[in-house]
């Protein structure tokens, strides 16, 4: 906890400092190269930009903790950053969580069957495609199904949002979570296959075989439970992997997201945008990560944290 | 009494011989499970190919700059094997001038985070106490982040080009390094052979790196070799965002982005590139997997 409060402030501090000490004059940004000096100092002095620079620091984390971002600088002049940001980001959430089912949904039973019959022809044919999925750069993957699903057969748009000027379509949804999940799917399947492995041969599966219980019985309610363990942590830290990914993957579907905005805002130097999206993403990055040690010793008791 | 000093001499030789051959012995023990492992062997002929290529390349391509406007978006032929791109140049030659790009920011990237993390993790485990919360915190602080969105926020504040895309990789990837390597001197600094030669009066410099280092070389070879993999997976994420190296200079990842503007028209563009990619990340996984089964026989096939 103490840990995770400490990552957090420092994380701030250097969030703040990268920004603030980054090149480039955002006075000189916001008025373009024509104005004159005494408006640039006028300017600077609006932002606070000659105070101390850990007096700085202080007012910031402040309208940080009240919500308040800052304003944009360049992609939408003195546009508040926090509801803009955040407006983004309700688009790339719900890509990401549909990502996260879609890889859990077809790595989890794929493992399964790969561990229970190691080194059988499914299981070949299973691991050989989950090293695709490790490999395979998931932006590339995107382009691939775009190639596939959109151009040769026709079936789903090639990107965007939904149809020009009428709002969101689920058409428009299919395939950059498909992409997405793709990501998880090879390290998923790995995870889940080395841990039904190593489960199936424990001592208390074969108690629980020689006191009679059915193979289904056993598979299902004492194996599954006990290799989900391992996965439960992949899951967490790639949760942020996931995050990241979708800043490609938007850009690859022109998907109107967080990873979209991120893009054009380090393009535009707009650095309010930057600091936003990198702080939200990381703090929830270390919080699934807290969430997920939590879990893991409930699931299983004899890890506990500190 | 010269003769059992020369006894002793002659004695110290043979044991130093018998060591040597210990090590030849192990070294072809390691090659002899390297060569019999198959996807290894197709992972090292992957990655031999590709380099050669990239080294080569400026001998037996065209220029990948040069403009045809006679072939603008050619499909793959026989005098464009992969297709020419919406200016009209030669995809393969691109592709091939592309993996030197790769290649560059593989081996710089994973130069320069071995040397800081195996260094970190060297002084960590070495010294212990104080020295060693304070490294891994600071080691701990990268790995709060999601590394594609560190590598994202250094170029976004460095500004994109190659150098700062290559550093920003690095940085990420300090962490695996000063781990791995902090491990193993946490357990070797408790073995005979360090307090030997701590007792001959090595100072703790020597110490690290060169009786603790040399046996812990194994471990980080596999995450270099794993390391090579994800930083051209990184290098070709933060290309393709427009981040790392800037145009005209050939990379993968600014291939499929370029690429990615003709899907409609133009299959080739697209598909070629992300296959490079895919093979070489796929090999120096292969790779790195297979010199860690050939050092420890029991991590077989897990």
């Amino acid at each position: 906890m103490l840990q995770t409060l400490y990552v957090v402030v420092v994380l701030s501090v250097i969030i703040f400092a990268a920004v603030r000490f980054a090149p480039g004059d955002p006075a000189v940004t916001r008025l373009g190269m024509e104005a004159t000096r005494e408006a640039l100092e006028q300017e600077r002095h609006d932002l606070g930009l000659n105070k101390p620079v850990y007096e700085q620091y202080v007012i910031w984390v402040g309208k940080v903790l009240r919500g308040d971002m800052g304003v944009s600088l360049a992609y939408a002049s003195d546009h508040p950053v926090a509801p803009l940001v955040w407006e983004k980001f309700k688009r790339t959430i719900p890509l990401t969580l549909a990502a996260m089912a879609i890889g859990l949904v077809v790595s989890i039973p794929l493992g399964i069957i790969a561990g229970l019959r190691p080194y059988s022809i499914l299981d070949n044919i299973i691991s050989g495609a989950s090293l695709f999925g490790v490999a395979a750069p998931s932006f590339w993957v995107g382009l691939m199904l775009i190639l596939l699903f959109a151009v040769r057969l026709d079936w789903l748009p090639t990107s965007g949002y939904g149809p020009i000027g009428q709002g969101f379509d689920w058409k428009y949804f299919i395939l950059p979570s498909f992409a997405l999940g793709f990501q998880l799917m090879g390290a998923l399947t790995r995870y889940m296959r080395s841990g039904m492995l190593d489960v199936m041969s424990s001592d208390y599966i074969r108690t629980a075989r020689a006191k009679g219980l059915p193979y289904r019985t056993v598979v299902a309610r004492h194996a599954v439970k006990n290799a989900m363990l391992s996965v439960v942590t992949v899951i967490a830290l790639d949760l942020g992997g996931l995050l990241a990914g979708a800043l490609v993957t938007e850009t690859v579907f022109r998907w109107p997201g967080v990873g979209l905005l991120l893009v054009n805002a380090i393009q535009a130097r707009d650095y309010a945008i930057v600091q936003m999206i990198v702080l939200v993403t990381s703090v929830a990055y270390i919080s699934v990560n807290l969430l997920a040690d939590i879990l893991y010793g409930y699931l299983d008791p004899r890890i506990r944290l500190e | 009494m010269s003769s059992t000093a020369q006894e002793k001499a002659i004695d110290l030789h043979a044991r130093i011989d018998q060591a040597d051959r210990g090590r030849a012995h192990r070294l072809r023990l390691f090659l002899l499970s390297f060569v019999r492992n198959r996807t290894a062997i197709f992972g090292a002929a992957t990655i031999i190919v590709f380099t050669s290529a990239a080294l080569l390349a400026p001998l037996f391509t065209a220029d990948p700059l040069e403009q045809d406007y006679d072939a603008l978006m050619r499909p793959p032929s026989l005098e464009y094997p992969i297709g020419t791109d919406s200016l009209g140049r030669d995809n393969l030659s691109r592709l091939i001038h592309g993996g030197r790009v790769s290649l560059q920011v593989g081996l710089f990237a994973m130069a320069i985070a071995m040397t800081i993390g195996v260094s970190i993790g060297l002084v960590a485990g070495y010294f212990g106490k104080w020295t060693d919360s304070i490294l891994m915190r600071v080691v701990d602080l990268i790995l709060a982040f999601p590394a594609l969105l560190l590598a994202i926020l250094m170029v976004a504040i460095l500004g994109p080009s190659l150098n700062n895309a290559m550093l920003a990789i690095a940085v990420a990837y300090i962490p695996v390094f000063a781990r791995v390597t902090r491990a193993n001197t946490l357990s070797l600094r408790e073995k005979e052979f360090v307090e030997s030669a701590r007792a001959i009066g090595g100072g703790p410099v020597r110490i690290m790196f060169k009786t603790i280092l040399p046996n812990t070389v194994s471990p980080i070879i596999v995450q270099a070799s794993l390391g090579m993999s994800y930083a051209i997976l990184i290098e070709a994420s933060l290309s393709f965002l427009g981040l790392g190296i800037q145009p005209p200079t050939p990379s993968w990842g600014y291939m499929l982005s370029a690429g990615r503007e003709f899907i409609t028209i133009a299959w080739w563009l697209t598909t070629f590139p992300g296959l490079a990619i895919f093979l070489v990340v796929l090999a120096w996984n292969f790779i790195g997997d297979g010199i860690r089964e050939a050092l420890d026989p029991r991590q077989r096939r897990r």
